[in-house]
């Protein structure tokens, strides 16, 4: 009778774990959303003892889309708009006071896009925004090629290196020396109409994708985002954190400073600088892309008024019952002392490359004690696994 | 000696015993069906450029796109042993083709993988395709209604052992005065339906680590009493039922739920038999062929008894090694493995590889995505013996090219269990001067509190 007694509940456990897991793993948002007043109710019964009320995902990431993300994007897509403006200006008169003007917009939605490059999620991640607007080092060669046989495919995973914003630095910087001879290129009466197309194709595809994020975010993604609030290794959080520490440490710290600097090939790479043909802006872009990495780390809304929940908020919230303290000061003071540093590059870090390699290699180092800081010690904080591997554990 | 001698001679049904190879069987076959429909094989096998070897066991390597044939014949075998067909030769297959995937490469080590292959091997010397099994049914091979009761009790006694050494590694201050790592994993369970919010109180994370603790120590006395052991069974299923739902571990808790059932007695896998019988429809008259024949003591047998007997006192031993090494057991991982220390630690780690020409001067980092998937850089900044052995493959790599000379070293930061990180290697070490060994390994940094 016993033994019976025990099978059953073997089975009928087992019946139960699938339910459980399956609940938990997505999908159900009912149960979520009871279970949700079930915490509620408890909140109510026994405030004191009750931790985490101060912090919910679900406030962190409404604060990241509502906030930053999102507004981060539209600012880009103003950005691109008026890039796009500027190019058929340029295409239809072009001469030196029309190029100014497109390269100072070229400038504007570069240092935009440093706002927006570190989320790569959703229809980002999706499209892969970030290998069609920004791959350098230009393949200039296979670009004008591209360019000149006409009848290209921009969509190809072959030409991510022919265009975007390295592209558009190359054919309004780096076609000649000068502003007259650049604009010759345009003016030119066998090439010129082919460079005007393919400029005013760039621009164009690149504004394209920019909408279909940003529209994405406001239509479907933002709503799908906040909503996949849980602690899961594919839920909104952890996509997000490792994608934000991704970019700090792939695109930010090897990509701007690391191998430019030649720290992982023995010698500087002067041409892995970013903006290369333009030169003297890429310590900009640096310093923009460092704040708004900072800025995201704070939860500061992206038109800088006021703050909101963020990774800094989460830890301050988790040092509480811990022995750790100030983990989100060591990081920002990390930012502050990269910031010291950066200050005193050239404004070409090409040039800094080249006259000093080691004023890069110290601010690599320090980016990298930053990433210890974030993906060592603040991921282990928030039980958030690196590129979360799908693997089993004991 | 004559109470000893006694209980060997001692017998019992082996209808235990039978069901034990079934389950197990087929809990290996889905093992290994799982593993395969999840992509793992290509994932951890085939794609990394590099495999992480145990020391000695270097020479085990994947077989690129034969490895599926592996694969195949791992969970064939298993599936062979469920059904008893060819017993023998089927544990065997199993033993020898699921330990090789093991030792391919050492990302993939977990303490469930290392019982896999203890059980197996236990298996290979028991009678547990004498009854209910395909050939011992079509009577290509003898069936034995009584095998001797220590044939049970091994496998009892090793999972006894299992229960033993995983609690008594929870006795230590990290697990029972800090919660750790339990404090770092659970809270982040909260949004788990009916039992998350649970997890918000502090106290409850105290009373998980400490159940845990008292479970793993308790159980198997409670499933040895007989009077205890429908308890006992309960606790199984309800723990490892729990731990199934809280933590990304596979196939583990059924394996050990349905491994407990070992400790019911007889009849109640006589049951079991019986009732697969009339659905499987298989004719009585059959097992009521089955003679009793007493299992035969004969030298081969008696050989088996030595092996079994320096198997157990290894098990037995080898969780103590860790005693013979200086330094924090968790920091330095020296004698971690192979002792059932599961859930103990959350470590994380970053290791930045600087290679440095000695003839030139020159210097570069290594970008490690280059070389590691990231599930493999992720063990190797964590534990000495991989950060080695990856110093070495980065060494045969560089120096292959105009470089001959070359001193490696590493930048390596480690966290362990909610403390901040701190400098895990010696920096001034040079990687290339160090080589494995089972002695300690000086240039690990002490561990600072």
């Amino acid at each position: 009778m016993n033994k019976k007694l025990v099978i059953l509940s073997v089975f009928a456990a087992l019946c139960f774990t699938n339910l459980m897991v399956s609940c938990s793993d997505d999908e159900n948002i009912e149960v979520g959303e009871a279970d949700q007043n079930t915490v509620d109710a408890v909140d109510n019964i026994d405030e004191d003892a009750v931790l985490g009320e101060a912090f919910t995902r679900g406030e962190m990431l409404t604060n990241w889309a509502d906030h930053i993300i999102i507004p981060a994007f539209e600012a880009l897509a103003d950005d691109m708009d008026s890039l796009s403006l500027a190019a058929n200006t340029f295409t239809e008169i072009p001469n030196q006071e029309n190029l100014i003007n497109l390269k100072q917009s070229w400038l504007n939605a570069y240092l935009a896009w440093q706002t927006v490059a570190m989320f790569d999620i959703g229809m980002a991640e999706e499209i892969t925004l970030r290998n069609y607007m920004n791959v350098y080092p230009l393949d200039a060669e296979g670009m004008t090629t591209t360019l000149l046989a006409g009848g290209y495919d921009l969509t190809s995973v072959n030409r991510q290196d022919e265009q975007g914003f390295p592209a558009l630095d190359y054919l309004l910087h780096g076609l000649a020396n000068s502003e007259a001879e650049i604009i010759t290129f345009y003016t030119d009466e066998f090439n010129g109409p082919k460079y005007k197309i393919f400029l005013t194709d760039l621009v164009e595809r690149m504004r394209s994708l920019t909408y279909m994020v940003l529209i994405d975010w406001k239509e479907r993604y933002r709503e799908e985002f906040i909503e996949r609030d849980g602690s899961g290794a594919t839920e909104s959080v952890n996509s997000m954190v490792n994608a934000y520490i991704y970019y700090f440490e792939k695109f930010l710290r090897s990509g701007k400073v690391g191998i430019p600097a030649g720290i992982f090939s023995n010698s500087p790479l002067t041409d892995r600088v970013e903006a290369r043909y333009r030169g003297n802006v890429s310590k900009e872009l640096l310093t923009t892309a460092l704040h708004a990495t900072q800025n995201f780390f704070n939860g500061l809304h992206f038109d800088g008024g006021a703050s909101g929940m963020s990774l800094q908020g989460w830890i301050d919230h988790l040092e509480e019952t811990r022995d750790t303290n100030d983990l989100d000061s060591l990081i920002n003071n990390q930012f502050a002392l990269i910031h010291a540093q950066v200050v005193n590059l050239n404004d070409d870090l090409g040039v800094q490359v080249t006259i000093d390699y080691r004023g890069m290699l110290e601010t690599y180092d320090l980016m990298q004690e930053n990433i210890i800081f974030m993906k060592v010690d603040m991921l282990q904080l928030f039980d958030i696994k690196v590129d979360y591997v799908d693997a089993d554990g004991d | 000696m004559l109470s000893v001698n006694s209980y060997f001679s001692k017998t019992t049904s082996s209808a235990p015993l039978a069901i034990f190879r079934i389950a197990f069987g087929l809990l290996m076959f889905i093992s290994m069906i799982r593993f395969w429909a999840l992509g793992w094989i290509d994932k951890f096998y085939i794609q990394p450029h590099l495999f992480f070897s145990y020391y000695g066991f270097e020479w085990i390597k994947p077989l690129g796109d034969l490895t599926y044939v592996l694969f195949f014949i791992c969970g064939l075998s298993a599936l062979f042993v469920a059904l008893g067909l060819k017993y023998t030769w089927a544990i065997i297959t199993f033993f020898l083709s699921f330990t090789y995937i093991e030792l391919m490469d050492k990302t993939t080590y977990l303490n469930h993988y290392y019982l896999v292959s203890v059980i197996s091997f236990l298996l290979i010397f028991l009678p547990a395709g004498n009854y209910f099994a395909w050939d011992s049914l079509r009577g290509s091979r003898k069936s034995f209604l009584q095998i001797p009761k220590w044939n049970i009790d091994a496998i009892k006694l090793l999972l006894c052992l299992v229960y033993l050494f995983a609690g008594m590694a929870k006795l230590n201050s990290e697990w029972l005065l800090q919660a750790m790592p339990l404090k770092i994993w659970l809270p982040t369970k909260e949004d788990l339906p009916l039992i998350g919010f649970l997890f918000r109180y502090d106290w409850m994370i105290y009373l998980f680590a400490w159940g845990g603790a008292l479970y793993d120590l308790l159980v198997p006395f409670l499933l040895l009493n007989r009077r205890t052991r429908s308890l006992g069974f309960i606790m199984v299923v309800f723990f490892h039922l729990l731990t199934a739902i809280l933590f990304p571990i596979g196939m583990f808790p059924y394996l050990m739920i349905f491994s407990a059932l070992i400790f019911f007695n007889y009849q109640f896998h006589q049951k079991i038999i019986d009732g697969l019988h009339q659905i499987l429809r298989i004719k009585n008259h059959k097992t009521h062929q089955i003679q009793n024949v007493p299992f035969q003591h004969s030298p081969i047998s008696k050989f088996k008894t030595v092996v079994l007997a320096a198997f157990f006192l290894i098990q037995i031993g080898l969780p103590f090694r860790y005693m013979l090494y200086p330094g924090n057991l968790f920091w330095t991982e020296e004698g971690y493995r192979w002792s059932w220390r599961v859930m103990l630690m959350e470590k994380a780690g970053n290791a930045q590889f600087k290679i440095v020409d000695n003839a030139s001067g020159n210097w570069f980092y290594v970008n490690n995505e280059d070389f590691l998937s990231s599930f493999q850089e992720k063990q190797m900044a964590t534990q000495p013996d991989f950060i080695l052995q990856y110093a070495h493959f980065l060494y045969a790599h560089f120096s292959q090219q105009e470089m001959k000379d070359l001193s490696i070293f590493v930048d390596c930061f480690v966290a362990l269990n909610g403390r901040k990180s701190t400098r895990y290697i010696d920096p001034e070490f040079d990687l290339t001067e160090g080589y494995d060994s089972f002695a300690h390994k000086s240039w690990i940094l002490p561990f600072n509190e």
